[in-house]
């Protein structure tokens, strides 16, 4: 089970529009013991995100009105959400495109083909355990 | 005569001699202007080639005059100016057209010249006179060599303007109209060179007119394309002719030396035919007189000879002594003696007595005991009659005037006679100035019974003879005619009335060609020279008539170049060109007038823009952070449907914002208050996030966008960020938007040496956004970069715009010292480039538009 400092389980949205993939990735989360929250659009991704408040977000780039970096850019604009880390999972690969969505603050940027369902759950491990320890060195 | 043959000949060698000039003087005007070095050796050829027609022309009137060493000079003295023409013809044609190989060319044409001038001097020639001038006739060999640079130079023109056509042609690029002009021009050259060879070698006269024509034409054509070749003005290498036709002065001028040269010709057929006749005339009926005094000359000599001969005979001396057996000169009285001496060499007294026998002699004595053969004048002076009358003389074989007078006595009988001969004098017409070899091909006397007894210059042939004997069997005298000279004779008469024989005078046609020739060389010389004159007169008058409209369109230059409205024109008069002048200046007041207004209106129109587009950012701001409160949940969660609205209306507000700072943009340009922040830029990241910011929205189109960003990094430009991006943000953006599904859009970056395709040289680099969209139509690609501009496809559709994108890429980047340019197809793509300076400013601060 994946628990945080307070006890309680790690809360993880995905904001991806393909029900599918949305399916897998949820799956593969809850068996390894997070909290998923789940989104199919950029507006309801970052409407979930304001009141929810996930742990971590994975974010799909290519959504219809609202785009991945507009929700990022949003993301980073309010303050409720400013410190929550952004995994950008996306089938968006050229160097501009992960430029940007780093230069906007994302904690990685994934590419979907790449990855299997336990590779991503494995990177979202990462992005969390980097964050702690950055976290636990700022209040040491 | 050949009158109209003659002035053709001369006065076409005047005419080319004064076009050469004309030529010669505008090659040297062009030159004195842009200083290029073809125009002064095209210039110097025509000079010579002027020289070369003055110095034939003279040649004719030398050989006319009887100068035979002067005029053989000058006629060799202008081929040779022609061959050093050729060459220099050649030296100006390779420094035009031939590039590199010029070497070669020059080469060929020195040894061709030396060839010519040797072929000229050395060579055969033969001097012939046609229609009455002299020329200089060469072999077709030695023609060919002498015309050797001419022909090469032509060929020349031919070659190395037609290879330019050629490549123009293999290009696709239209033929530059000098290349064309001079193309033309060596052939015309080569057809002079050729018809030259013919008419002037084989002898074949038709062709001398189209000599004639194509040197001409070939001077021209050379004149004009060698003028306008390389002129700085595109208009002229457009229409080489705008080079003449420019100038209202050189227009009028022009027409009126036309209209006098045409004058002058008219003239000349006329007066000199009208001269040639009188002259000739003249010519005619002072030999007739001169001859007819001569005619009269001789028979007062004959009776002269006859009276001293009687006073001689009627001596009482004279008289006693031949009555005596032996006659004795010497014994006699002294006054008898001073007779004989005053006697010249060239007289031979003899006296006779009744029965023929010759009783003394002054020639020799070795006459004296023999018998005087049968002789006219003894038989009457024997029967006692006085006679005198044309001879032979037996001792010396030639015809002699002879007189001879019985001595009688008192009482009537004759005792003997005296015979006196003159051998020389009689003949003699070199008192005569109007009989000398200037003006009469030959004359002589021809005796009674037909034999020729005197000549000079030529004898006549029997033939002539006898024609010339019938006719003046009729008559005293007579002029005859022949198809080739002009033939005068006079009868003369013994002192007793029978005819003794004739004299006679003959004149050449060609004599009457040179005369004619004279006269019209004399004629062409003064017309020329007044047409000359009064062409400058012309020329200076109008220049001085004129000047008022060189100041105006001088002003209008100004005025159209330089926005100059507060300039006026000088010129007060109360003629056309006056009331032009007061329009004019009249008309300047008013833009002057109304372009205050206009800036003025246009001035105010501008502060509200600024002023509006200021008031808006605040509204806009509200709304931006109004709909960030609620878009960020802060004034309670919304529904779905809601939040959907509300992102649109974001979306729309922040393109609003976009469309503002754009105007605000603008206006700063054109108000020149646009300061760029330069400093060093990484021009790769700017295009890295303008990429990144585009990535999406060409991922919903299905568009493939490809930032080619190379593996080194490239210098960096001096520029000002923020507005960088701006440029970018559109050139892509439109990309993006005028690209259909599926399309491709290239981003690349390059270095470069120039600001554009043949622009400004410099280090720069090149951003180039290349997309296979719908295109710009071709006839609306010029005015892309203007205003507002929205091509007609894109126009009405679903693609939204305000136009002002561009325009303000352009003035932006082109405030930064750069450039943009477009290249598009309608249907297949557009690329636009623009550059960027690697080098770093002076510390200049850069402001739109310096004022």
């Amino acid at each position: 089970m994946e628990t945080l400092n307070t006890g309680r389980k790690t809360k993880v949205l995905i904001i991806e529009d393909e029900p599918a993939l949305r399916d897998i990735y949820s799956t593969k989360l809850r068996i390894d013991g997070f909290e998923v929250v789940e989104a199919a659009d950029g507006i309801e991704g970052f409407d979930v995100a304001i009141h929810h408040i996930p742990d971590i977000i994975l974010l799909d780039v290519v959504l219809p009105i609202k785009d991945g970096f507009e929700v990022l850019k949003d993301l980073k604009a309010n303050p409720k959400t400013r410190d929550i880390p952004v995994v950008i999972l996306s089938n968006l690969g050229q160097g501009y495109e992960v430029k940007r969505g780093m230069a906007l603050g994302a904690a990685a940027f994934l590419t979907k083909a790449n990855l299997t369902p336990v590779q991503i759950v494995e990177e979202v491990r990462k992005v969390l355990g980097k964050l702690e320890k950055e976290r636990g060195k700022a209040s040491a | 005569m050949d009158v109209l043959s003659i002035i053709g000949t001369v006065f076409n060698e005047m005419l080319i001699a004064v076009i050469s000039v004309i030529a010669f003087t505008l090659l040297v005007r062009e030159y004195m202007a842009r200083k290029s070095r073809f125009l002064v050796l095209f210039a110097t050829a025509f000079a010579i080639h002027a020289t070369a027609m003055v110095t034939l022309f003279f040649g004719h009137i030398l050989g006319a005059y009887g100068h035979e060493t002067a005029a053989t000079t000058a006629l060799k003295i202008s081929p040779m100016l022609i061959s050093l023409e050729g060459f220099f013809i050649i030296l100006g044609s390779t420094d035009l057209l031939a590039g590199k190989r010029r070497g070669f060319f020059q080469a060929l044409g020195v040894i061709l010249a030396l060839l010519g001038l040797a072929a000229v001097i050395f060579g055969p020639s033969e001097k012939v006179i046609v229609s009455g001038m002299t020329f200089l006739q060469f072999d077709a060999s030695m023609l060919t060599v002498t015309l050797g640079t001419w022909l090469l130079s032509s060929i020349m023109l031919i070659v190395l303007a037609g290879r330019r056509m050629w490549n123009d042609g293999k290009e696709k690029r239209e033929s530059s109209a000098t290349d064309r002009i001079l193309l033309w021009s060596g052939v015309l050259g080569a057809l002079f060179v050729i018809t030259a060879i013919a008419s002037s070698a084989f002898g074949i006269k038709f062709l001398m007119p189209l000599n004639f024509i194509a040197l001409l034409a070939s001077i021209a054509l050379l004149m004009v394309g060698a003028a306008a070749a390389e002129h700085p003005d595109p208009a002229i290498r457009k229409r080489p002719v705008t080079l003449y036709t420019r100038s209202l002065v050189f227009k009028a001028v022009a027409l009126n030396a036309l209209i006098l040269w045409v004058l002058a010709l008219a003239l000349l057929a006329i007066t000199s035919s009208y001269f040639v006749s009188s002259s000739v005339d003249s010519r005619h009926s002072n030999l007739r007189r001169d001859l007819h005094y001569f005619a009269k000359s001789y028979s007062s000599y004959s009776l002269s000879l006859l009276e001293e001969t009687s006073r001689f005979a009627a001596l009482p001396d004279v008289v006693k002594n031949l009555a005596a057996p032996s006659f004795d000169l010497e014994s006699m009285p002294d006054i008898v003696s001073d007779f004989m001496q005053k006697r010249r060499g060239s007289r031979i007294l003899r006296v006779i007595d009744t029965d023929g026998v010759i009783t003394y002699s002054s020639y020799s004595p070795t006459e004296i005991g023999k018998r005087m053969l049968s002789s006219r004048v003894l038989e009457k002076a024997l029967a006692g009659k006085k006679l005198a009358a044309v001879e032979k003389e037996e001792t010396f074989g030639i015809w002699t005037v002879r007189a001879g007078v019985p001595v009688k006595r008192d009482d009537g009988t004759t005792v003997g006679v005296i015979l006196d001969t003159d051998v020389e004098t009689a003949f003699d017409f070199s008192d005569y100035s109007s009989i000398s070899p200037i003006y009469a091909a030959g004359y002589g006397f021809v005796a009674e019974n037909g034999e020729q007894v005197y000549t000079s210059g030529g004898a006549i042939d029997a033939l002539m003879r006898s024609t010339l004997q019938k006719r003046l069997g009729i008559g005293k005298s007579t002029d005859f005619k022949t198809d080739t000279a002009l033939y005068l004779a006079e009868r003369v008469y013994a002192t007793d009335g029978v005819p003794n024989g004739f004299f006679y005078i003959y004149l050449t046609n060609e004599m009457f060609d040179i005369e004619v020739f004279r006269i019209i060389a004399v004629v062409t010389v003064l017309v020329v020279l007044s047409v000359v004159f009064m062409t400058g007169i012309l020329l200076f008058g109008m220049t001085v008539v004129l000047r008022p409209i060189r100041e105006l369109r001088l002003a209008a230059n100004r005025v159209g170049k330089e926005d100059r409205y507060d300039l006026r024109v000088g010129y007060k008069s109360p003629d056309e060109l006056g009331q032009l002048a007061e329009a004019f200046n009249r008309m300047q007041s008013t833009i002057a007038e109304r372009t205050t207004e206009l800036k003025e209106a246009l001035r105010e129109q501008e502060d509200f823009l600024d002023h509006t587009t200021r008031e808006l950012r605040t509204p806009l701001n509200i709304f931006r952070w109004t709909l960030e409160l609620m878009r960020f949940g802060d004034t309670g969660r919304l529904n779905k449907e809601q939040l959907e609205l509300l992102e649109q209306l974001h979306q729309t507000n922040e393109r609003l914002v976009k469309m503002v700072q754009n105007l605000q943009d603008a206006i700063k340009i054109d108000q020149r208050k646009l300061a760029l922040r330069i400093q060093d830029v990484a021009v790769e990241d700017v295009i890295d996030e303008v990429a990144g910011v585009m990535a999406v929205p060409s991922r919903k189109k299905g568009l493939a966008l490809h930032w080619n960003r190379p593996k080194v990094p490239m210098p960096r430009a001096y520029a000002d960020r923020q507005y960088v991006e701006k440029i970018l943000a559109n050139l892509v953006g439109n990309a993006v938007k005028y690209t259909p599904q599926n399309g491709h859009i290239e981003i690349d970056i390059e270095e470069t040496n120039e600001a554009s395709p043949g622009g400004k040289k410099g280090k720069y680099l090149k951003v180039t956004v290349e997309d296979n969209g719908m295109g710009i139509p071709k006839d609306q690609v010029d005015r892309t970069f203007s205003r507002f501009f929205r091509a007609s496809n894109a126009t009405g559709g679903e693609i939204e715009g305000t136009g002002l994108g561009l325009y303000l890429a352009k003035q932006v980047v082109e405030l930064h010292g750069g450039q943009i340019w477009l290249e598009s197809r309608e249907g297949v793509g557009t690329t636009v480039s623009f550059t960027l300076s690697t080098e770093k400013p002076s510390s200049k601060p850069m402001v739109a538009k310096q004022a």
